[in-house]
């Protein structure tokens, strides 16, 4: 199967602290991929540096199993909080992005908008929106420009259950009707479950095992803690 | 490039904030038409036109922190960067939004001026020396665009960049109005410090407020010395930081 993300012994260092340790990871085109770890395991910065924000310290990564910065259009990412323009309205922020792209299309702000449930929000500027209204208008932003690629940093937070289940289909149909890759990193192990595909475990700025859903043996909780240790009797 | 300056430009003009900026200076400058008015001093034309130049840095600063810090910390940049743009196209066009921006700011207050100032006060000056003072004014203009550009790019954030460039232009003007001084005082080494006036953009604009130009050709080369080291700095860091 194709590759759409290849890294290999990826490794970022801020100061002395090591936020990538040599971490491998093979996302499978068409995928959707789930990202675990804990907090600091280094999820972000793998992101960021696949989106070119940051720059490795070492190792090579390559997208659509070329080089690295070369297809950088043909992905869409939300990392950490959506970077909105807060004066503006969702329509507008779309329409700013769209022109990023080199994009001039009105119908397709309104299908966005109508696609991440967001029709509603007319003028209102988005400083004045809720934390889920601003996730959902991230999600739409990075899905602006169609891409192959979709990069998505706990999507779910600020989400009320109707909007995880939303979010959940979305990802679905995206991936099904428009066969998009997707990498979506999570703390939300009972989400990712539902809807990924192949998962990779990190911990501590590495990789401890890639997987596909089928080859998973028991529950995704249970093989988590299997490979990360400890245990969790309460 | 295109399509990323067209996406800045078009942000540019529906931000109140640069909107609001460029009001202010009409106001500044028909504030200080309006104050020579009641001076009992015999003041020229020449003195009056550019004395908007005097906080006009100030304003510059604060402007482009705000416009180009938040930038940095608020997010939009990743998206410019995850669009394809590279680091050099960004930085280009924020340095291209800011001459705009600040061209804009002068040549309104300018206008300004003279539309207010022609009719109440006569030139002592040749037509030709005033065009060059202002034509002096117009690339001190840039140089602040340059310099109010790269210092948001060496700060994390809004609030520092607003911070950084507010402290750098009123450090810059205390020297500058020091210097001034200086050289009235007519102390020793007067040449090494009339050079270090020129080379400062608030050292060019105390002289353009003062309609005291003395080297034109010297202050020009200054400013595209500075205009360009400055955009060499901000590219360069803007290049090699990591973006949150």
């Amino acid at each position: 199967m194709p590759e759409m993300i290849t890294v290999q012994g990826l490794t970022k260092r801020y100061g002395r602290g090591l936020a990538l340790a040599g971490l491998d990871m093979h996302v499978p085109a068409g995928a959707i991929y789930g990202l675990l770890g804990s907090n600091g395991a280094g999820k972000t910065t793998l992101l960021r540096v696949l989106c070119g924000l940051q720059k490795p310290t070492g190792g090579t990564y390559a997208l659509f199993g070329g080089n690295g910065t070369a297809y950088r259009g043909r992905m869409g990412a939300m990392i950490e909080a959506p970077a909105l323009w807060g004066d503006m309205s969702a329509a507008e922020n779309l329409r700013q992005q769209l022109l990023l792209l080199g994009v001039s299309d009105e119908e397709k702000v309104e299908s966005l908008l109508k696609l991440l449930g967001l029709e509603r929000a007319g003028g209102k500027k988005t400083k004045y929106f809720s934390l889920g209204m601003r996730q959902r208008l991230g999600i739409a932003m990075a899905l602006a420009g169609d891409p192959e690629l979709l990069l998505l940093d706990e999507p779910t937070n600020g989400l009320d259950p109707r909007g995880v289940i939303f979010l959940r289909r979305l990802i679905q149909r995206l991936n099904r009707e428009r066969g998009m890759t997707i990498v979506v990193a999570s703390h939300n192990l009972d989400e990712l479950e539902r809807i990924a595909t192949h998962y990779g475990v990190m911990e501590n700025g590495r990789m401890l095992r890639e997987m596909a859903a089928n080859e998973i043996e028991g529950s995704l909780e249970d093989c988590y803690l299997a490979l990360t240790g400890g245990d969790m009797d309460a | 490039m295109r399509r990323l300056l067209a996406a800045d430009m078009r942000r540019l003009v529906r931000s109140p904030l640069a909107l609001g900026a460029v009001a202010a200076m009409v106001l500044v400058s028909a504030g200080f038409v309006y104050m020579q008015t009641l001076s009992a001093r015999e003041v020229g034309l020449e003195r009056v036109i550019l004395l908007f130049m005097s906080v006009y840095g100030m304003a510059a600063a604060m402007l482009l922190g705000l416009l180009h810090g938040g930038e940095y910390s608020e997010g939009m940049l990743r998206n410019k960067l995850i669009c394809g743009c590279s680091r050099i196209q960004v930085y280009l066009s924020q340095m291209l939004v800011s001459v705009v921006t600040c061209v804009v700011m002068y040549l309104a207050a300018l206008l300004t001026a003279l539309l207010l100032g022609i009719p109440l006060f006569d030139l002592h000056v040749s037509v030709g020396h005033e065009m060059l003072t202002a034509g002096i004014g117009f690339l001190c203009c840039v140089y602040y665009a340059a310099l109010y550009t790269m210092i948001p790019a060496l700060c994390p954030g809004r609030a520092v960049a607003v911070a950084v460039n507010m402290a750098a232009a009123m450090g810059m003007l205390m020297l500058s109005v020091s210097i001034s001084e200086i050289l009235v005082s007519s102390a020793p080494g007067g040449g090494i410090w009339q050079i270090v006036l020129e080379a400062m953009p608030t050292g060019q604009a105390v002289l353009v407020n003062e309609a005291a130009i003395d080297a034109p050709m010297r202050m020009a080369l200054l400013d595209m010395c500075g205009t360009t080291v400055c955009l060499c700095v901000g590219a360069y860091v803007l290049g090699s930081r990591d973006i949150r």
